[in-house]
């Protein structure tokens, strides 16, 4: 890259607060013409608000854009379009009831004598979507569109624009490794026309691969600029987190315990769980892994009784227990923090204090309404055994990070003093740092007695906090790995079925 | 042979995708269709010219009015309540205003169009701006009009010039004048739709109100306008009403708003907004009036006709909310 380049866009001294939070404490941020720019930070370090800010989706409180060399101020996203500045959001700005071509000119739609000229709208999509490929008729519906489609289909809106400078907000969450390759051709391809390009992931392979430089975030700041050529991905953890990667994960439990609190035995649930039998002792974490949707969530699902048609046998604490429903099985001491927090396991609209007592409120009945003080008590214990970082206790779940609503659906299940928690994905979505206090929080509570059966999508997460690893493949038991001993090359061979014991096994099933 | 099967293979395909794209409209036509067979079945009457053109006057051409305007409203997001009382308002303030005189006619004509239009700019400011709910918004104001109507006069009042009456009761050929003004409102009304950026815009906003702003779409200012259309157009349905009347009656208007609704929701335009359009709401107006006069045919009693159009709005809303899911 020519390091002579002007800046294209500077950002200086940009300023911006939501109610109770600072998003954006003057940051500088800029960028050269033609590089790709990493955008790198933990969720709610504020890089979102940046770019938003940028694409005049936001207004800051302070600071000033100079934007190919004017001094810029943009009060609106058609302003920002204007100026040539595309943005390609986390979530996509389709209609899906739109065509593609009405979508990618939408509120700029070519006229003719003053109407909507369809024809030359049609033809123009078609020859920016020619130039991305990817097989896309213009008068398609955008709904009908694969999610990779669709991204082309946010691509060609920027350049349309004829953008100068187009910014993707993790563009790669919703793709895959083909899918991947291909935004990044087109993005180098874009690089080659002169395009810049601000970029930002979650994945620091991506940003190696693909920036010219980064830009690090943290909690509203920015921590530094970085060529990538001069970097490594350990300092850029460092840089984003403040702390060093290793160690990560808490010690495992020195000592087994021999007390067995939950016993599984033959238990299926339609296609997801098939015959499966194990146990957990007090004490003990037991990570549940497998390629994504071998049955991982129906089989917590199946414990809680939370899914009919539940065959097979449970035990707690060596007596058999008939688990029909949620209700039952929080009554009998098992509890699960479900995949997805915000549909599953919390109330958005609730108070934080609320959505903690909610399945005890039973325990502050008296004889006239609900013994708030004692509910107050409990509350406040939880929060701080958890430290969940909020302005009050009738605050609103959703206005919390990710981080914080995990731990509230986290103080949810305490508040049950669970024998048995399930715990689904509990760091999905959840930045670096809140990852290890909740990595910390789970081993305590291990410690503390409980028995924990833990999913997670990420397998170093799994190999990092499990005592003992039970491996899954559609929907049946494949083994019981030890974690010490465990390594992700074993846990694969048990998950995809490669290992030829497995393969034996597997043909006897089929042919007996 | 093959070819034959091929072309065969093509066109059932095509003829599915036909119906799969237009199923709305398809069981919009046979519903219009049965509707006909049924009121020629039930009276002799039915098909003689009289009643159709009583049939075309009497309900036809105003809520035809009323529904285009509440079409763009309802594809935009939101809902207008008030056309109903703003048609019983326009109708004393014209006929009181004009008293029968030639040369108020066009003055007063302008003042209630610009009365419409300001009322729907003011509904537009109250849910954009003050972030009131279109429902609660449009509640309010249709209570206001109505009781600014009745403050005005409880009894017939003042009458229009004869020239006036031309637009409701004038005769072009074999055809009512009226005739032509609806079809060019349709007309008009489908173009904007389709080809206007206001037109484009409703659907976004409508469809998303987040996605249209942050792709520069001025969000306010389409939906205020979709008000101040509908205004001024029931403003002019106003007008049109009471030239058939020839004076102005306090007791029109009635219900007006629920029904211009139940034939937007009839023609299939979405009450969550974003999808739909004039055509639909058209067929939705002609399904509406064949029922009324089919009912009116039979000499049902218009308390039960008022239980029949609620259970009709009940199943074509439940038939949406069935299909969206």
């Amino acid at each position: 890259m020519d390091l002579t380049q002007a800046n294209l866009l500077e950002m200086r001294q940009i300023r911006k607060t939501f109610p109770g939070v600072t998003a954006l404490d003057r940051v500088d941020f800029s960028c050269r013409q033609g590089e790709i720019h990493g955008l790198i930070g933990e969720n709610g370090a504020g890089k979102s608000t940046l770019v938003k800010i940028l694409a005049g989706a936001y207004h800051a409180d302070g600071g000033e854009i100079v934007f190919d060399g004017e001094n810029r101020r943009f009060t609106s996203p058609h302003d920002a379009q204007q100026a040539g500045i595309g943005i390609i959001y986390q979530e996509f700005t389709l209609l899906p009831d739109m065509s593609v071509a009405d979508n990618i000119f939408l509120g700029r739609e070519i006229l003719l004598h003053g109407f909507v000229n369809h024809h030359h709208m049609r033809t123009e999509a078609l020859k920016i979507l020619d130039r991305l490929g990817g097989n896309i008729r213009a008068q398609q519906l955008a709904g009908q569109l694969t999610v990779a489609q669709q991204q082309r289909v946010e691509i060609a809106k920027a350049l349309s624009l004829d953008a100068r400078l187009i910014i993707m907000d993790e563009p790669s969450a919703a793709l895959g490794g083909h899918e991947l390759d291909m935004l990044f051709e087109i993005m180098r391809s874009l690089k080659s026309e002169g395009v810049t390009l601000i970029y930002i992931s979650h994945r620091l392979s991506e940003i190696f691969e693909i920036c010219d430089r980064v830009t690090v975030l943290k909690d509203g700041e920015r921590v530094g600029v970085k060529f990538v050529a001069e970097t490594d991905e350990s300092e850029l953890v460092r840089m984003m987190v403040g702390r060093d990667f290793e160690d990560v994960f808490p010690p495992l439990s020195e000592q087994a315990n021999e007390h067995v609190v939950l016993k599984v035995g033959n238990l299926s649930c339609g296609e997801g769980v098939q015959d499966v039998t194990f146990d957990i002792r007090s004490g003990e974490i037991l990570g549940i892994a497998g390629l994504a949707g071998s049955g991982q969530t129906e089989l917590v699902r199946a414990i809680f009784g939370a899914d009919s048609e539940v065959k097979g046998d449970i035990e707690l604490n060596n007596e058999p227990v008939h688990i029909s429903s949620p209700k039952r099985a929080i009554q009998a001491g098992i509890t699960m923090a479900p995949e997805d927090r915000k549909t599953h396991g919390l109330l958005l609209d609730m108070s934080v204090g609320k959505n903690i007592t909610l399945p005890i409120v039973k325990r502050f009945l008296r004889f006239l309404g609900l013994s708030s003080k004692k509910e107050t008590e409990t509350v406040e214990r939880l929060i701080a055994n958890l430290d969940i970082r909020i302005t009050g206790h009738d605050q609103k779940v959703g206005q919390l990070s990710g981080g914080n609503q995990q731990k509230v659906v986290l103080a949810k299940c305490l508040g049950c003093e669970p024998k048995v928690l399930l715990l689904d994905d509990p760091t999905r979505g959840v930045d670096v740092g809140a990852k290890f206090e909740i990595y910390r929080l789970i081993r305590d509570l291990a410690n503390n007695g409980a028995a924990i059966l833990f999913i997670s999508s990420e397998l170093p997460e799994i190999l990092g906090m499990s005592d003992r690893i039970l491996v899954l493949s559609r929907g049946r038991l494949m083994g019981i790995l030890d974690g010490k001993q465990a390594t992700e090359e074993r846990i694969m061979e048990l998950a995809t079925g490669t290992n030829s014991q497995v393969e034996a096994i597997g043909e006897a099933v089929h042919h007996g | 042979m093959a070819d034959v099967e091929m072309n065969n293979r093509v066109w059932s395909h095509k003829t599915q995708h036909f119906f799969e794209t237009h199923s709305r409209f398809i069981i919009v036509v046979l519903v219009l269709l049965s509707l006909a067979i049924l009121g020629s079945v039930a009276s002799p009457y039915f098909r003689s010219s009289r009643n159709l053109l009583n049939f075309g006057r009497k309900m036809v051409v105003v809520l035809t009015m009323l529904s285009i305007g509440q079409t763009m409203v309802m594809i935009a997001g939101g809902i207008d309540l008030s056309v109903g009382a703003m048609v019983k308002l326009i109708g004393v303030f014209s006929a009181g205003m004009m008293l029968g005189e030639q040369g108020r006619l066009i003055p007063v004509s302008l003042l209630c169009l610009g009365f419409g239009g300001l009322v729907g700019l003011v509904n537009g400011l109250i849910v954009t701006k003050a972030r009131v709910a279109p429902f609660i918004a449009t509640l309010g104001m249709m209570s206001i009009l109505r009781g600014i109507a009745f403050g005005y006069t409880t009894t017939p009042i003042g009458s229009v010039p004869k020239s006036m009456r031309f637009l409701a009761r004038g005769m072009v050929g074999p055809f009512p004048f009226a005739l032509f003004v609806i079809i060019l409102f349709i007309v008009v009304a489908c173009f904007v739709l389709k080809y206007t950026r206001f037109g484009r815009h409703l659907y976004a906003v409508g469809g998303n109100d987040e996605i249209a702003r942050l792709t520069g779409i001025n969000v306010d200012r389409t939906r205020i306008l979709t008000y101040v259309v509908s205004g001024g157009l029931a403003a002019l349905a106003g007008l049109f009403m009471v030239s058939r009347m020839g004076v102005g009656e306090p007791d029109i208007g009635e219900g007006l708003e629920l029904d211009s609704i139940t034939a937007v929701i009839l023609g299939g335009t979405s009450l969550a907004g974003g999808v739909g359009g004039i055509l639909g709401t058209v067929a939705g107006v002609l399904i509406l009036g064949l029922i009324d006069n089919i009912l009116n045919l039979l000499r049902v009693s218009s308390f039960y006709q008022l239980v029949v159009k609620g259970i009709i709005i009940l199943i074509a809303v439940s038939i949406h909310r069935a299909k969206r899911q």
